[in-house]
């Protein structure tokens, strides 16, 4: 009788167990909230989600997945344009915390962040002038541009 | 002499390690039948949430209508269909997605910024007759949206 007792005892005891440990893995999976005033870190992670939902149809189309469209192409290349100018500001000098995948390079080597930002605006515009010509191959040397000076800003200033 | 066999001697001599093993074993389906558990909870607890928000079992509609509104602050476009969830406003200076519930907007932590859109985002959809919007917010006192005459053509890019 106690045995069983405490065989059910047991079985309680692990299942509680494993809801306790499924339960702390789920709390762990959270992100730290931003606790910043001014919530920049949150604000240049939306804004640099918003380019690459923008850059992703315009990365289809170069990749000759979508149809190439020129006024809906140049109307993305200026959406990206005008998004390009908007996520340097939230780098601000208290703005490097968790869970920020940022390196402290943004931050110790300022003037190559900056330049690594001015490239890559120039490398939109580019994109929007040659979405503007209307020539598919134009667009996408324009595009391969824009991709790689992205890629460039993160082996740099991100963490992967 | 095998090892199985010195394994069996050892366990014939040690019954509580064999109870461990047994303990073990018996924990096992324990375990499964707790993530099991967890992962139905999640997935009637999303169904009921998503019903919940959206007034109803039947899915939010996908594509968004495009109304431009001018106000003094500036004009701007609004990309936004009653029950999608998702908008998106576009002005002369920026543009930024967000998610949209019981006529409130959530714009992610840029409620009252300025630096992406010129102004702050509107808060509020005051009036909505499907083809009329009136919004407001900090810098938007009941400004009227009208519906383009064309759908929007790029619900893709703010698919959450």
């Amino acid at each position: 009788m106690i045995c069983v007792m405490k065989n059910k005892a047991m079985r309680g005891l692990s299942a509680a167990v494993c809801v306790a440990i499924s339960l702390g893995l789920v709390a762990c999976m959270e992100e730290p909230k931003d606790t910043h005033p001014d919530q920049v870190l949150t604000k240049r992670r939306a804004l640099f989600k918003q380019f690459t939902r923008t850059l992703e149809p315009i990365g289809l189309v170069a990749g000759g997945r979508r149809e190439y469209k020129a006024d809906e192409f140049l109307t993305m290349a200026q959406d990206l344009e005008k998004l390009s100018s908007k996520p340097w500001v939230y780098f601000t000098a208290d703005g490097n915390y968790p869970p920020t995948r940022s390196r402290p390079e943004v931050w110790s080597q300022a003037d190559a962040f900056k330049q690594a930002q001015q490239h890559y605006q120039s490398s939109v515009k580019a994109l929007v002038v040659a979405a503007q010509s209307g020539q598919l191959a134009a667009v996408q040397k324009a595009v391969d541009d824009v991709t790689a000076s992205c890629k460039a800003c993160h082996k740099d200033f991100r963490f992967e | 002499m095998t090892a199985a066999t010195d394994n069996r001697r050892m366990n014939k001599q040690d019954p509580s390690g064999e109870r461990r093993t047994l303990w073990r074993i018996e924990t096992i389906p324990y375990v499964f039948y707790t993530l099991v558990g967890i992962a139905v909870l999640y997935v009637v607890g999303s169904i009921a949430w998503d019903a919940l928000r959206n007034g109803g079992l039947l899915p939010p509609p996908t594509k968004l209508d495009r109304y431009e509104c001018a106000s003094p602050a500036g004009n701007f476009s609004i990309s936004y269909a009653h029950g999608a969830g998702r908008v998106q406003i576009k002005s002369a200076s920026g543009l930024l997605d967000g998610a949209v519930s019981q006529n409130q907007f959530d714009w992610q932590g840029f409620a009252n910024d300025r630096n992406v859109l010129g102004f702050a985002p509107p808060k509020e959809i005051v009036f909505d007759d499907g083809r009329t919007l009136r919004l407001s917010g900090p810098d938007l006192n009941n400004v009227v949206c009208n519906k383009a005459p064309e759908a929007s053509s790029q619900p893709r890019a703010i698919a959450q």
